[in-house]
């Protein structure tokens, strides 16, 4: 039998590299620079929307969330102590909010939640339906697409936070356990069940 | 037969880039010879591709077009909004009236300060000054050393114009008095007996220059002069006004402090 050997790209975190400017901006935001706090918004609010999103579900949600999240953001600045990338500190802010919204959410909207795959026809679009592929592969796409958010949506939240930081935004066990505040091992666990359960429901796929 | 690798399941970390070089390829070779685990890995690399496909999400560039901007003007406002904010807009409103009302506060609180200390703190004393010299009760130290003597020359105040030395020495022993002193009855007598002991001329000499005898027979005459001073103090008012005019004082001391001018 061949070798198939299956080699991920890394992203390589060069803690030394960013802390530093990490640090210089945040005390610049913490010091009152608008600048400054303009460039962190720019700088994290593509990453901060995106998870937003996949965590619920929504566009609209997931720019409030955004917004709420930054705005949290800069209240914590202050005790911000570099323990961990300001990049991770942030996921751990927008797990946290988009939890509590999710629970919030559950109780008293859940039942006017529109599905994300038709949110994205309005708001914006899925990569693959960006290449310039014949209609019925436009298509064929779109459906797995809402197969997949569909899936992902049915998962409880903790699976559904810790797959889509691992596989979408790339990060690894350890950062993924210091922005869900939880050890690694408890990551990985959490890690197989989404995974099991996703390939339960994406067995058609 | 599941391998040590299949029962650990290992095979996640492997396809998330989790293990180390020989652990990786430890896993490696071990999916080379386990069709199970092959398949296994296959698959959680493909779920992760379809969630990666599906999940990267082309933002309309409209979508958070506002963010940032919406983000700073409502974090200044707060910050203008916060207790910190409302508190230095008010001092520098009233920062005159502040700095007023502390300059009033500082100085009333000095003078209060200043007058309790000058009425509850201790007198202030001076060794030289008439009022020490006069109510020191340590001289006597002084004198005790042969160095020291507080000589008081003085007028009577509706008195003749013979002038009078008095002293309130007090020793600490009591001298021998010379038998020269013991007839003199009279303040005139004494009067005269002090000037011709000292230099005639009125004037106090330093108790330094005086030799034992002298010194002895000075302090005796100032005693009886004191002795009869107080005698006259304590006589019925008729008996006349006895009181005299202290215009010189001189102590004389090891360091020669001299007080003059009253």
């Amino acid at each position: 039998m061949a070798v198939e050997t299956f080699v991920k790209p890394l992203r390589a975190l060069t803690w030394s590299d960013s802390a530093s400017a990490d640090w210089a901006l945040v005390q610049q935001c913490a010091a009152g620079d608008e600048d400054a706090c303009t460039r962190l918004v720019t700088d994290h609010q593509r990453m901060v929307y995106q998870l937003s999103l996949h965590l619920l579900g929504d566009p609209q949600e997931a720019l409030d969330l955004s917004q709420e999240v930054f705005l949290r953001v800069f209240q914590m600045l202050p005790k911000f102590r570099g323990q961990s990338t300001l990049r991770t500190w942030i996921y751990r802010i927008v797990v946290n909010h988009a939890s509590n919204r999710q629970r919030w959410w559950r109780r008293r909207r859940r039942a006017q939640q529109v599905p994300l795959d038709e949110q994205l026809a309005t708001h914006g679009e899925l990569a693959e339906s960006r290449n310039f592929a014949l209609p019925d592969r436009v298509l064929q796409q779109r459906e797995v697409a809402g197969l997949v958010w569909r899936a992902l949506n049915q998962l409880p939240f903790d699976q559904r936070a810790v797959i889509v930081l691992r596989e979408i935004d790339g990060l690894s066990y350890e950062e993924i356990a210091m922005s869900l505040g939880v050890v690694v091992g408890t990551v990985k666990s959490r890690l197989a069940r989404a995974r099991e359960n996703l390939r339960e429901a994406l067995r058609s796929v | 037969m599941k391998s040590e690798i299949c029962r650990e399941q290992r095979l996640a970390e492997y396809v998330d880039g989790e293990l180390s070089g020989i652990e990786r390829l430890h896993v490696s070779r071990h999916l080379g010879e386990c069709d199970a685990c092959g398949a296994e890995a296959a698959s959680l690399q493909r779920l992760g591709d379809l969630l990666r496909g599906v999940g990267q999400v082309n933002i309309a560039p409209a979508a958070l077009a506002g963010l940032a901007g919406g983000v700073v003007s409502r974090v200044g406002a707060e910050r203008a909004l916060s207790w910190r904010a409302l508190f230095d807009r008010a001092v520098e409103d009233w920062h005159w009236f502040l700095v007023g009302f502390g300059s009033v506060a500082a100085a009333f609180f000095s003078v209060t300060f200043v007058s309790a200390v000058l009425h509850f703190g201790p007198a202030p004393g001076r060794e030289d000054s008439v009022s020490a010299l006069l109510s020191n009760r340590d001289w006597q130290v002084v004198t005790s050393t042969q160095e020291g003597s507080l000589y008081v020359w003085a007028t009577p105040i509706r008195g003749s114009d013979w002038r009078i030395a008095l002293t309130s020495r007090e020793r600490k022993e009591a001298a021998e008095i010379p038998t020269s002193v013991a007839g003199l009855e009279t303040e005139q007598d004494l009067v005269a007996a002090l000037g011709d002991a000292l230099t005639g001329t009125g004037q106090p000499i330093d108790g330094r220059s005086m030799t034992p005898a002298m010194r002895l027979l000075t302090g005796a005459l100032f005693d009886r002069l004191l002795e009869l001073q107080n005698r006259q103090l304590q006589a019925p008012a008729d008996a006349g006004d006895m009181r005299s005019l202290v215009y010189r004082l001189q102590f004389v001391t090891n360091t020669e402090v001299t007080a003059k001018g009253l």
